[in-house]
C-alpha cells in the first residue's frame, strides 16, 4: 500500500485554489475607505506590519475585548511601535454593527478604540478574501505583505470579562514575535466569536 | 480594575439570571435542568440534562459551533458532595447557514445530557440537590450571551424504587441519549488524499441501502475539529452498492492526527466516526491500514492506475493459488503436447487459451454486474455458493479425469488438453482450458486481488469490466508468455510415450478436486447433497461407459443413445436436487455454520459490538468452505497451537463469519472494508474504530504480533 501514497501524492500535485489568507502566502490587498472617507490599500503598506482586526461592536465577543479594554490596550500599544492597525467592519447596511461613519467615530470614541482606522467592507468582499468569519478575527500581516497570524485574539473562546485576565493573547505573541525576528510560534487558530454581518 | 467589575456586572445584568429554581427564562430561550428520575438513589447512575428551548429563530450550538458562536458550558456540581458528573454530550447538530457562514447548533428544543453517578452515601428519605453553572450563547443575526445557576432538588429514594419515580422528562431524556450518535462498528471508512484531496467518507449498511437522490442531499458529516474542512465545505454524496460514499472538501492540507465527528444520515440515524491518522505518513495522508486493503472509495482518477497493476499482480499470483492447481495440471499437459508443434502453432494456442479466459471473465463480470445491479449482494466467487454449480463443477471435472485415464476419447487423436471439448482441431481444447482456468480460479482470491476486486465492483460497469480484464490478463499471462518464448518449448522434451504417464497421473489432482467440491457441497446440502453428488458422477459414468468404451459397441446405435439421453435427464435431476437439499437444510434450521467451532464463535454485527464494546480484541475470520485460501490459512495458521491459545485468550475474541452460502450481512461487511471476496481477515482493537485488513496469505507470527 505505500506505492498507493506516492502514486497518489504524485496526482495530488496539482493541489487546488484557495479564497482564505494562507499563513505564509502574501495577503489579498485590498483598498477600503475608513469612516473619514480616507482609502487605505494594503500594497502602501509594505515595510509595515499591520494587524486586521474584524470588527462588530455589538458582538457579545467584541464587547468581552472592548468592554475590559483589553482590545484598546493593544491596539494603543502596537501603533505605539509602527503596527499599523485596521479595524474592518464587513457588517452589510442594517446588519448588526454597521454604523453610518459619523455615528461610527462616536462609537470608537466611546468605546476608546485606539486602530488606526476603522475601515469599511459593507459588500463584504474583503472579509470573503480573507476568509473572515467572526468578530472578532485577527489577522497579522508581515513587513513582506505576507500573512502571519490568523486566528482568535486568545485562547478563551468565551463572553467573560474576566476570562481576558486569564487568556494568552496570540496577537501580541505573534507581533512579539515577529519584531524579534522568531517564527511566529502559533501562527493558526481557530477563531471564535459571532459570524460577521455579510449581507 | 474595579471599573472593569462594575461595567461586567452591568453587561450581564442584562442577559443573565440567577435561578434558585431549575427553570430560567430569558428573552430568547428557556433553559431548565431535568433529570431522567423525579428521585435520586444513593450510588446509583442516571441523566441529567440541561434543556433549551429556543424562541423562533434562535439557536445553540453543537461543540464544535462551525465558523462562529460557542458551545454551552456547565459545571454539575450537588449538595451533598461526592457526585461524580459525566461532560455534557450533544446530540446530533442540524447545519444553520448564516449568508457564506455555516454553523452547527439546534433551531428547535435541545437537550444537553450528561451522566450523573449519585453520591453512595446519601440517606433515603432526605434530599439531594442537582446544580449546574451555565453559560451559554444563543444567536440569530445577533448573539447573546447567558449565564445561570440551576438548581434541581430530588428526594432520595431506595434504587428499587427509582423506576417508579418516571416523570414528564424520562422519555426526553431517555430519547436524547439515544440520539447521541453510536459507533459504527465498522461500516463507516474513512480515505484521506494528500494535500487537500478531500476526506472521502464511505457508509455501507442497511441504514442507506437504496438512500435516494434527495436524502443524499442531507447527507453531512460534522467534524469536530478543523481538519482544513470549512464548515461552509459543500460536502457531496453519491451512492454505491450498499451505502453512499460522502466528500468533505479540504480548504488546507493541516495535518489531521485524530479524525473524528459526526456522520448525519438523517435525523434519528447518525454515527461517531473517530480514525487515528498514522503520523509516521506523510502529513494529512492515510489509506486505511493492512498490506492490501485500500478504500473502494478512492477516486478513479487517483487510483484506477493502482488498482488495475493490482489486478494484474493479483492474476500473476492467481497462478500460484492452490485452486488452480488442477487447471493447470492440464495446461501443463497442454503445453507438454505442443512440444512437437511449431512455434506458431504453439503461439496460436497461447492467444485462443488468452481469449477463453478473457471472455469468460467477461461472462463472470456481466453475470455478477447485473445480479449486482438487481440488487443482491453476490461477490467473488458466488456462483459457488450455489450446489447445483459446484455439481456440475464436480462432475465436470470427474469427467475429465476418466477422459485422461483413457476411459473416453472422443476423437482419434488425443490432441488438447482441456477435456472433451478439445476435440479435433486443439484451438477449442485451448479456448476451453481458459474458461476451465476461470472456473478453477474463482474460488480463490490472491493478494492484490482483493482490493483490486472490492474497488471494481463498486465502479461504473466500464472500470469494473476494465479491471477485470486486467486480471484476467495477469492470469493468463505467464501462459502467454510461455507460448511466445521459442526457447520455453526447447525445454520440453520431444514427444513420447511419457506423455501417456504423466496424462493418466495428472487424473489424480482433478479426482482430488472432485472430493473437494464434493465436501463444500456437504456444507450447503448436508450428507443428503453428497449422496446426490455421488449419484451425479454414477451418471456420468455411465454416460462415458456407453461412449467410450469398446465393449458398448455392441449395444444398438439408438439405444445407446437412448439410454444416454436418459442418463442425462437423471443426472440433470439429480444435480437439481442438490438446490431442493439446501433448501430443506436451511429451512430445518440447521443454518449455523459447520465451520464454527472452538475457539472460533459466530459472528455477527452485534457479537462484533457486543466483544468490542466489552474491550476485547476481536478477529473476524471472513471464510467460506468453497474458499482454498482460507482452508490453506486454516491448516497452516489457525490450527497451529500457538494461534489457537491466542484466540481461545481472555483478551481476544475469534469471530467466524461464513461465506459458503451467500449472506447479505456479510456481503456488506466485506464491502464495509471494499472487499467483495474471501478470505479477508480483520483485526479491530479495543478504542480504534476502523478494523486493520491483515494479509489473505496469514503467518503464524504475524497474526500473532497483529493480535498482541
Amino acid at each position: 500500500m505505500r506505492f498507493s501514497i506516492l502514486v497518489s501524492l504524485f496526482l495530488a500535485a496539482a493541489g487546488s485554489a484557495f479564497a482564505d489568507a494562507q499563513i505564509g502566502k502574501a495577503a489579498p490587498d485590498f483598498k477600503l475607505t475608513d469612516t473619514n472617507g480616507k482609502t487605505h490599500e494594503l500594497k502602501d503598506l509594505k515595510g509595515k506590519t499591520v494587524v486586521l482586526e474584524w470588527l462588530n461592536f455589538d458582538c457579545p465577543f467584541v464587547k468581552k475585548h472592548y468592554g475590559s479594554g483589553n482590545m484598546q490596550k493593544l491596539q494603543a500599544a502596537e501603533t505605539a511601535k509602527g503596527v499599523v492597525w485596521f479595524s474592518i467592519v464587513s457588517s452589510a447596511k442594517g446588519k448588526q454593527g454597521y454604523f453610518e461613519p459619523k455615528a461610527m467615530n462616536e462609537r470608537q470614541a466611546k468605546e476608546k478604540g485606539m486602530q488606526t482606522a476603522i475601515l469599511y467592507d459593507t459588500d463584504g468582499k474583503v472579509g470573503k478574501a480573507y476568509g473572515a468569519k467572526s468578530t472578532p478575527h485577527m489577522f497579522v500581516i508581515d513587513k513582506d505583505g505576507k500573512v502571519a497570524y490568523s486566528g482568535a485574539i486568545d485562547d478563551k473562546d468565551s463572553t467573560d470579562l474576566e476570562d481576558v485576565a486569564k487568556a494568552k493573547n496570540y496577537v501580541r505573541a505573534a507581533l512579539d514575535d515577529l519584531r524579534a525576528n522568531r517564527k511566529v510560534a502559533t501562527a493558526e487558530t481557530k477563531p471564535y466569536g459571532c459570524g460577521v454581518k455579510y449581507q | 480594575m474595579s471599573i472593569f467589575r462594575v461595567f461586567a456586572f452591568s453587561l450581564l445584568a442584562s442577559t443573565a439570571a440567577f435561578a434558585e429554581s431549575a427553570t430560567v427564562d430569558t428573552p430568547h430561550t428557556s433553559v431548565e435542568l431535568v433529570s431522567e428520575y423525579e428521585a435520586a438513589a444513593p450510588g446509583t447512575d442516571q441523566w441529567v440534562g440541561v434543556y433549551f428551548k429556543p424562541r423562533d429563530g434562535w439557536h445553540v450550538y453543537w461543540k464544535n459551533p462551525g465558523d462562529s458562536g460557542l458551545p454551552p458550558r456547565g459545571e454539575f456540581s450537588s449538595t451533598p458532595g461526592g457526585s461524580k458528573f459525566g461532560p455534557i454530550e450533544f446530540p446530533t447538530p442540524d447545519r444553520i447557514p448564516y449568508g457564506p457562514l455555516v454553523n452547527y447548533g439546534y433551531e428547535g428544543s435541545v437537550l444537553y445530557p450528561a451522566k450523573w453517578s449519585a453520591p453512595a452515601d446519601l440517606k433515603v428519605g432526605e434530599n439531594v440537590v442537582v446544580a449546574v453553572n451555565l453559560k451559554w450563547l444563543i444567536c440569530k443575526e445577533e448573539c447573546v450571551p447567558g449565564k445561570a445557576t440551576l438548581n434541581l432538588k430530588l428526594p432520595v429514594v431506595e434504587a428499587s424504587a427509582l423506576p417508579k419515580t418516571s416523570g414528564t422528562h424520562t422519555k426526553i431524556l431517555k430519547s436524547a441519549v439515544a440520539s447521541l450518535s453510536r459507533p459504527s462498528e465498522g461500516r463507516v471508512r474513512v480515505a484521506f488524499g494528500s494535500g487537500t484531496d478531500p476526506i472521502e467518507i464511505s457508509f455501507q449498511g442497511t441504514e442507506a441501502k437504496g438512500i435516494s437522490k434527495g436524502r443524499l442531499k442531507s447527507v453531512f458529516f460534522f467534524p469536530e475539529g478543523e481538519y482544513g474542512i470549512g464548515a461552509d465545505a459543500k460536502q457531496v454524496a453519491t451512492a454505491v452498492p450498499g451505502g453512499f460514499t460522502l466528500k468533505v472538501p479540504r480548504k488546507e492540507a493541516k495535518p489531521i492526527g485524530e479524525f473524528r465527528g459526526v456522520l448525519k444520515i438523517a435525523d434519528e440515524t447518525s454515527f461517531l466516526v473517530s480514525e487515528i491518522v498514522d503520523p509516521k505518513l506523510v502529513q494529512g495522508t492515510k489509506t486505511v491500514a493492512g498490506t492490501t486493503g485500500t478504500s473502494p472509495a478512492s477516486p478513479p482518477s487517483t487510483s484506477l492506475g493502482l488498482m488495475l497493476l493490482f489486478a494484474f499482480v493479483g492474476g500473476l499470483i492467481l497462478n500460484l493459488m492452490p485452486c488452480i492447481l488442477p487447471v493447470l495440471s492440464i495446461k501443463v499437459l497442454g503445453l507438454a503436447n505442443q512440444s512437437g508443434a511449431n512455434a506458431r502453432a504453439v503461439r496460436v494456442h497461447g492467444i485462443v487459451f488468452t481469449a477463453g479466459v478473457f471472455v469468460s471473465f467477461w461472462i463472470l463480470a456481466a453475470v455478477l454486474l447485473s445480479l449486482r445491479s438487481s440488487g443482491q449482494a453476490l461477490g467473488w466467487g458466488f456462483q459457488l455458493q450455489n450446489p447445483i454449480f459446484v455439481g456440475v463443477l464436480a462432475a465436470l471435472f470427474y469427467g475429465m479425469a476418466l477422459n485422461l485415464f483413457g476411459v473416453f476419447e472422443i476423437g482419434d487423436r488425443w490432441v488438447g488438453a482441456g477435456g472433451s471439448l478439445a476435440a479435433k482441431e486443439g484451438y477449442g481444447g485451448s479456448f476451453f482450458t481458459g474458461v476451465l482456468t476461470t472456473v478453477a480460479a474463482t474460488p480463490c482470491s490472491a493478494p492484490f486481488m482483493g482490493s483490486a476486486l472490492g474497488f471494481a465492483l463498486t465502479q461504473p460497469p466500464f472500470v469494473a469490466v476494465l479491471v477485470l480484464t486486467v486480471l484476467a490478463f495477469g492470469l493468463a499471462f505467464p501462459y502467454l508468455l510461455f507460448s511466445f518464448l521459442p526457447a520455453a518449448s526447447r525445454v520440453l522434451p520431444r514427444p513420447g510415450a511419457w506423455m501417456k504417464v504423466l496424462k493418466e497421473v495428472l487424473a489424480f489432482p482433478l479426482l482430488a478436486t472432485v472430493v473437494w467440491l464434493a465436501s463444500v457441497i456437504g456444507s450447503q446440502a448436508g450428507a443428503d447433497g453428497i449422496v446426490g453428488l455421488l449419484t451425479v458422477l454414477v451418471f456420468v459414468t455411465i454416460a462415458v461407459w456407453l461412449l467410450g468404451k469398446p465393449t458398448t459397441r455392441t449395444i444398438p446405435t439408438v439405444a445407446k443413445w437412448a439410454l444416454l439421453a436418459v442418463v442425462v435427464v437423471l443426472a440433470i435431476g439429480a444435480l437439481g436436487s442438490l438446490g431442493m437439499m439446501r433448501k430443506e437444510m436451511k429451512a430445518a434450521g440447521s443454518t449455523k455454520s459447520p465451520l464454527v467451532h472452538a475457539p472460533w464463535q459466530e459472528w455477527s454485527p452485534e457479537a462484533q459490538s457486543k466483544a468490542l464494546a466489552a474491550g476485547k480484541t476481536v478477529f473476524v475470520n471472513f471464510t467460506a468452505e468453497w474458499c482454498v485460501t482460507c482452508k490453506v490459512n486454516e491448516t497452516v495458521v489457525f490450527e497451529r497451537e500457538s494461534v489457537r491459545q491466542a484466540f481461545a485468550g481472555e483478551r481476544v475474541v475469534a469471530l467466524l463469519a461464513d461465506w459458503t452460502n451467500s449472506d447479505p450481512a456479510i456481503t456488506a461487511a466485506l464491502a464495509s472494508v471494499g472487499r467483495n471476496s474471501v478470505p479477508v481477515y480483520l483485526v479491530y482493537k479495543p478504542g480504534a474504530a476502523a478494523p486493520k485488513v491483515l494479509p489473505q496469505i496469514l503467518t503464524v507470527d504475524g497474526l500473532l504480533s497483529e493480535l498482541r
